[in-house]
């Protein structure tokens, strides 16, 4: 992506500032991730730090007393020091449909989010463009407690094939204000579909020669594939289906009235088609800010 | 001039005497169990003795603020009768609702200046929110009685123009569960203060600080 179209993206939710009516949000995450390269063996696992930037902004539109639409935009870049192949710049559009049914906070409120974005990889290769769906039910219980069940699709077009894939989920939340500066909060997540996966050359090449077997050998010829230097040189990148189960803890401090550093654990395995499993950790600082 | 100074002195101390008659003062002083002042305190008092004063609402409205996301005031006492407007000042629409049982409303959402004035013609607390930012919240306090004050930051509440009598004194928060009452008695000129420690609960509100929310793998 040429750096003025870059820079243009990232500048999308700051104009936003200008104009009266239009909530605004940006973010600064830090993420560290024990297997970023989604590898099934020890040996070709790739811990790296990501760090990313966002902003977003919408403005709303009453539809009735208890229904809204928010539009809106978003805009962030990502960078992976170690792999910078990952580096990425992000500009989208979100609509998002929200109904409240009743009055005051134990409303429970349901919420179909839409959003599409252009996305552009340094490995230009996975660039392309995401398309996410998102049905939210939200209850809050008291002042304290609130729980949130999901429903998602996402698809995102890749120029390479690989990197194309498309996926359903369900998760559930359930988030404990334990103070007013303490916020804690769990969930889990299974979703369906597409993911990528990162192996060397000696992994695939054992793989695919039926070194792991020939059932393996045999999916593995099936799948999309491609050469791929982002986690080193003759690396494959690879898609397999199957699902993925997550499960989070995190622990969100106010820094202020709209401001929040949650630290954010997550234990992430999926289930290949084959048989294949890759777990990550993740951990992640971020700071959230409304503006 | 002069042929009317008698006259003026006359009207202006005539004006006077029933005043300075009737001046009777209360100072509450609110604290917590921790000794500290508690603002946002409202201390009442009721006339027991005949005859009961007479109640009147102000003419112009009173104005409760929409201002960075957050009413201003949180607390605000007032008569039976009082018009209140609900002025947004901030950028983004509000939306102003009561479900109280002395006066339930529902403003739709606006920015600006209020589309609709509320009477407030019943006694009682009437809990203000917004339906879009569940944090937004702040009390009116309904009185049948013009003898009030609400407690500034010193935890001080100062009823001045009593006339003598016998009183019922109520104190009301909205971190104090139940009624805080008793009975006083205000001379001619008397200037007495109560002291009350009031036994607060925690103060929860709802968190407006973001979250990230949810999450799949991106």
């Amino acid at each position: 992506m040429p750096p003025r179209a870059l820079l243009a993206f990232c500048a999308l939710p700051l104009s936003a500032f200008a104009a009266p009516g239009i909530s605004t949000s940006g973010s600064l995450v830090a993420t560290w991730n024990d297997n970023l390269s989604h590898s099934s063996q020890p040996v070709d696992q790739r811990e790296a730090e990501v760090f990313s930037a966002s902003g977003a902004f919408s403005q709303r539109f009453p539809l009735s007393r208890d229904a809204a639409l928010l539009a809106g935009g978003t805009a962030g870049i990502k960078a992976c020091p170690r792999f910078d192949g990952l580096d990425d710049a992000t500009a989208g559009a979100q609509l998002e449909v929200r109904q409240k049914f009743g009055l005051g906070p134990l409303a429970p409120v349901l919420s179909l989010q839409t959003e599409a974005d252009a996305v552009a990889f340094r490995e230009t290769a996975r660039s392309g463009w995401t398309a996410n769906a998102r049905l939210d039910l939200a209850k809050r219980f008291d002042d304290a407690w609130r729980a949130t069940v999901s429903a998602e699709w996402s698809r995102r077009d890749a120029r390479a094939e690989t990197f194309s894939r498309e996926d359903r989920g369900l998760s559930a939340e359930l988030t404990w204000d334990v103070t007013d500066l303490w916020q804690l909060s769990a969930g889990a997540c299974r979703q369906w579909g597409g993911q990528e996966a990162n192996a060397s050359w000696n992994t695939w090449g054992f793989a695919v020669a039926g070194g792991a077997g020939p059932a393996l050998a045999n999916y593995y010829q099936r799948i999309p594939f491609t050469y791929s230097n982002t986690f080193g040189p003759g690396w494959v990148a690879y898609r397999i289906d199957g699902h993925t189960d997550l499960w989070w803890l995190s622990l969100a401090p106010a820094l202020a009235r709209n401001t929040a550093l949650p630290l954010r654990y997550e234990v992430i395995r999926t289930h290949g088609e084959a048989g294949t499993h890759y777990l990550s950790h993740q951990v992640s600082l971020s700071l959230l800010h409304r503006f | 001039m002069r042929r009317f100074l008698p006259a003026i002195l006359f009207l202006f101390a005539g004006l006077a005497v029933p005043a300075l008659e009737a001046a009777g003062t209360v100072q509450v002083v609110l604290k917590d169990a921790k000794g500290q002042p508690v603002a946002d305190a409202v201390a009442s008092l009721t006339k027991l003795d005949p005859p009961a004063p007479v109640v009147t609402p102000p003419a112009d409205p009173v104005a409760i603020v929409q201002k960075d996301e957050e009413f201003h005031p949180y607390v605000t006492p007032l008569v039976v009768g009082t018009r209140v407007t609900f002025p947004n000042e901030d950028s983004i629409q509000h939306q102003v609702f009561s479900q109280s049982e002395a006066k339930q409303f529902d403003i739709p959402l606006y920015r600006g200046a209020s589309k609709e004035i509320v009477t407030f013609d019943r006694p009682g607390v009437v809990t203000l929110g917004c339906n879009i930012h569940d944090w937004m919240k702040a009390y009116v306090v309904v009185l049948a009685t013009p003898y009030y004050s609400k407690a500034g930051d010193d935890g001080k509440a100062t009823l001045s123009e009593l006339p003598a009598g016998h009183y019922h004194l109520e104190v009301w928060h909205p971190l104090v569960a139940g009624k805080v009452e008793r009975d006083i008695v205000i001379a001619a000129s008397d200037e007495t203060t109560q002291v009350i420690a009031l036994t607060l609960k925690p103060d929860r509100r709802i968190r407006r600080a973001p979250d990230a929310g949810g999450g799949g793998y991106k």
